[in-house]
């Protein structure tokens, strides 16, 4: 029997007055307590100070990178810490920073290295040994290489674990490869940033919300979609009492931390942006020295935004004309240190490099750039190189996955790689075969769109598959060998440079030895280079690598690294505010508000506004996003990420729900055409708009050897749509994706 | 008086239920696993008007280390016990695991461990304190809704934050009990 008064209570407000008796005197019956045998009051036990062994290290449960002590006892992780120096978090971390002991000890993680010995995704593998793995590895390339040439052989690298594979694959002059960060996540901010700043906004954004007056966040959901810079620095504006203003069609935890909610019609956050940098214009309320002296085209834009009124915006967003007009206002009135953020994920409905740029120009009007509560600047610093040399240059490689220069996605980087381009390429083996996949720290078959449709064709057209990854993941059911990666908190790593509002460079160090036969995915592509007769590229082993970088260093530099797992340097956050001069990496050296780089390529120069197509009658647009307790796909199996959040629910409206007879908690189905996904949890709510529904994304996994989150909930790929954002090339995930909703 | 006075404030205004604060416990503390099993979690609160939501609040609990501390009182072998600086801690040697405590709480601080049949709850994490380290969830909170300190002490961010900053001080109803709570919340 259980006493489950957590049960009952647990979400009851706390001002409940509970009754209980006080008159029981405290330690009335000590007396009796001897003759039960029980000590006497008062000896209580000393508590030990807690004194752990420290090491430094920077976290990879997601891919912001925090700076982390980690404390060990008697040899095992007990604690992650926030390193208190580390520009990324200073010495904050999130639940899944915490959760990173749950990784380390998780008994699902893979142990060993592992072949296929069943049909490819049925997961049945034979333990084999290294060795075996690596020779196996190395002659299934090199066979497909004779065969079919270097190009033949993809490569999907995530993460810090990405760099050794991407490395591997140049050494055999294999360039096809493609980051999923990139296709899946933020490219066309990217693109759209690069075509007005001449500048990345980066995963690392470096916008300066502890300081800014006025935050108005295009569903930049800081609450949920956490990365620890942005968390700490949103506290500080909430403290601060900035004027936070949230632009969603959910009301999310983001949403209730705002001062206004503004629950926008999905696909239409550029009418929007386009009304309010209407508005700015017309009431001349854009700073006028930073236009005269660092924008380019302000009279195209003057002209061109024109037509996109408040009334008009108001028509497809949903949001009072009133409103955008005060929002303007106010934008102008904290301004330079008002700020518009645009979302981390910008892969939605095909529209999204304009919608960045759109967004990109907004904040230009407000002269925002390189100043207190605006945009920051980030100092540049180098680590140490190591004597490694560079892979061969590879002249005219025409890539597969239709990215980068003579591609249809000139703008797209080739050195991201477009994934969907990739996928689509193998399976239909178009422009040349592709033979082999490499897939390092990435579970694609989670974050594509219609993975049961394309990525399972492509996979049908692979001779040989390897994946390196912490976890049996969904990939790894597909794969011919399987190779098992330490965590982070078990291998030494490259030293990292990086800035934030001050530069830094961090160490990575392990905490404890490996504990299954596991390797670091550097050794891994080292073993592998070694076989194929490359080990020239890789002539040290990480750890020679950064003690010879650490060599390399100043005394005090080394003595600082070594101490604080991190050097930080003095940053030039707000040269603009200071009355330095800038130039921008545009062709023209200023903020593009016309973009010529744009103009050259054909897209429109100047952001277009398309109305997205709204849901056929009875159904909902579709829309996915994050939980403040997961990354991605990758964490479901964390025990104790699991218990915070163990499974996704369907949101839908409570008007809706109703008219189709749906309670809270009922199960329910998603249809789309003859697709229909498995029942999922119905969370009737206000907080979402009526025209869409919305899941968690990364759940729905069906690795039978991930036991927590096997076959929970709902995978919102299969739902999401292969459309493309023609500009960046990335995924609109959100474009033309609508589901009927059933009760199941 | 006492040398030391711990208190802890939170900033329900600056908590974004992010949940670093429940993981970190898990993590410091070694509490088992099991949703219903931890230390301190956030409760939510939405406020509704003509049905549609238009404030949520998120309100973090832990231990109150109450003075008159009911916890104390109702147990029947004094394994709940002020420890020197004033915080209910339990003694799991003398711990019966017979829930009294739980029925007692005011808050709904505490937990059974089923693995081990005692019921734990938040320290403050003493062994930290004694290492001169902030409690494990004030420690990782990013938005600083957590704020800990001594109270005794006037530059201490908890007494700027209760005599000075805050606009709103105020402890859930149960204190009209006279429990005296060392937890505060406040709005700032």
């Amino acid at each position: 029997m259980e006493i489950s008064r957590r049960g009952f209570l647990k979400g009851a407000a706390i001002g409940v007055a509970a009754s209980y008796p006080l008159f029981f005197k405290q330690k009335a019956h000590a007396g009796i307590l001897s003759s039960f045998g029980i000590p006497e009051p008062g000896k209580y036990p000393e508590i030990k100070p807690f004194k752990p062994k420290v090491t430094h290290n920077w976290c990879e449960m997601c891919f912001w990178g925090c700076g982390i002590d980690v404390f060990a006892e008697n040899g095992k992780v007990r604690k992650i810490e926030g390193n208190p120096y580390h520009p990324y978090n200073y010495g904050k971390l999130c639940a899944r920073g915490n959760a990173g002991v749950m990784l380390l000890y998780d008994p699902d993680r893979l142990k060993t290295p592992l072949k296929r010995v069943g049909k490819r995704g049925e997961g049945k593998w034979e333990k084999i040994s290294w060795d075996e793995a690596i020779s196996t590895v190395a002659k299934e390339m090199t066979t497909i290489k004779g065969k079919y040439g270097a190009r033949a052989l993809a490569v999907v690298p995530h993460g810090t674990a990405g760099h050794a594979a991407k490395r591997l694959f140049n050494a055999m002059g294999a360039k096809n490869s493609a980051e999923p960060s990139y296709s899946s996540c933020r490219a066309s901010r990217l693109v759209g940033w690069f075509g007005t700043y001449g500048k990345d906004l980066t995963s690392h954004e470096y916008h300066d919300i502890a300081n800014s007056k006025y935050i108005l966040l295009m569903g930049r959901n800081i609450a949920e979609a956490v990365m620890m810079g942005d968390a700490k620095n949103l506290g500080i504006a909430l403290s601060k009492h900035a004027k936070i203003i949230y632009v969603d069609p959910r009301f999310t935890k983001t949403a209730a931390k705002a001062d206004e909610w503004l629950p926008i019609k999905p696909g239409t956050d550029m009418a929007f942006v386009l009304a309010l940098i209407n508005v700015i214009i017309k009431d001349a309320l854009y700073n006028a020295d930073f236009i005269e002296n660092y924008c380019y085209g302000f009279y195209e834009l003057r002209e061109h935004v024109e037509k996109y009124t408040p009334e008009w915006a108001e028509k497809e967003t949903d949001i009072p004309a009133a409103t955008i007009k005060k929002v303007a206002w106010e934008l102008a009135r904290y301004a330079p240190s008002s700020v518009v953020i645009p979302a981390r994920r910008t892969t939605r409905y095909g529209d999204d490099t304009q919608n960045a740029r759109a967004i990109a120009i907004l904040n230009a009007l407000l002269g925002n750039w390189e100043m207190p509560g605006g945009y920051y600047h980030t100092t540049k610093i180098k680590a140490p190189k190591a004597p490694l040399p560079k892979p061969p240059k590879i002249k005219n490689f025409q890539r597969a996955d239709n990215c980068g220069k003579g591609s249809d996605f000139p703008l797209a980087p080739a050195s991201f790689g477009r994934t969907n381009g990739l996928i689509e390429a193998i399976a239909e083996q178009e422009p040349y075969p592709i033979k082999s996949l490499f897939v390092c720290g990435a579970n694609p078959v989670m974050d594509v769109a219609k993975p049961g449709k394309t990525l399972k064709k492509a996979i049908g057209n692979l001779d040989f598959i390897v994946t390196v990854d912490v976890y049996p993941t969904e990939m790894c059911l597909y794969s011919d060998i399987i190779l098992p990666a330490s965590t982070y908190l078990e291998k030494y790593g490259d030293l990292k440079a990086g800035g934030a509002i001050q530069p830094f460079i961090a160490y990575r160090e392990p905490a404890v030895k490996p504990l299954y036969d596991t390797k670091d995915e550097w050794e891994i592509c080292r073993m592998i280079a070694k076989k194929m007769g490359l080990e020239e590229y890789f002539p040290m082993s990480m750890k020679e690598i950064i003690e010879y970088k650490i060599s390399k260093l100043s005394p005090g530099e080394q003595k600082e690294l070594k101490e604080n797992g991190v050097i930080v340097k003095e940053g030039d956050p707000y040269r603009r505010a200071e009355g330095k001069k800038i130039r921008f990496s545009t062709p023209t050296g200023k903020v593009e508000l016309y973009s010529t780089l744009f103009e050259k390529h054909g897209y429109d120069p100047l952001p277009v506004y398309k109305r997205p197509s709204p849901p056929p009658k009875g159904s909902y647009s579709f829309l996915f996003g994050r939980v403040s307790v997961h990354t991605e796909q990758r964490t479901q199996n964390n025990q104790w990420l699991h218990e915070a959040y163990p499974v996704n629910k369907l949101w839908i409206n409570k008007d809706e729900a109703g008219m189709l007879g749906i309670k809270n908690g009922d199960k329910v189905v998603l249809v789309q055409g003859n697709k229909k996904s498995p029942p999922i949890e119905a969370y009737v709510t206000s907080r979402i708009r009526k025209d869409c529904v919305f899941i968690a994304h990364g759940f729905g996994g069906f690795s039978p050897f991930l036991t927590l989150c096997y076959e929970k909930g709902v995978l919102d790929g299969e739902f999401a749509s292969e459309a493309v954002d023609p500009i960046s090339g990335a995924y609109a995930y959100h474009k033309d994706s609508f589901v009927k909703i059933k009760k199941a | 008086m006492k040398e030391k006075n711990y208190v802890m404030v939170l900033v329900p205004g600056s908590c974004i239920d992010c949940k670093a604060c429940t993981v970190a416990c898990k993590a410091q503390n070694k509490v088992p696993l099991g949703e219903e099993c931890f230390r301190t979690e956030i409760l939510e609160g939405e406020k509704i008007e003509n049905g549609q939501v238009i404030g949520i609040t998120f309100m973090p609990l832990l231990c109150f280390h109450c003075e008159n501390a009911p916890c104390i009182t109702v147990c029947p072998t004094s394994a709940s016990y002020h420890n020197e600086d004033g915080m209910v801690a339990v003694d799991a040697d003398r711990c019966i695991g017979c829930r009294m405590c739980m029925l007692a709480c005011p808050y709904n601080a505490r937990y059974y461990n089923e693995h081990e049949g005692i019921v734990d709850k938040c320290t403050f994490c003493m062994e930290r304190l004694k290492a001169d380290m902030k409690p494990a969830c004030v420690s990782t909170c990013p938005t600083e809704a957590r704020v800990f300190g001594d109270l005794n002490d006037k530059n201490s961010e908890v007494y700027k934050l209760l005599h000075q900053k805050a606009k709103k001080v105020w402890q859930p109803k149960a204190n009209m009990l006279g429990v005296k709570p060392r937890v505060y919340y406040v709005e700032v």
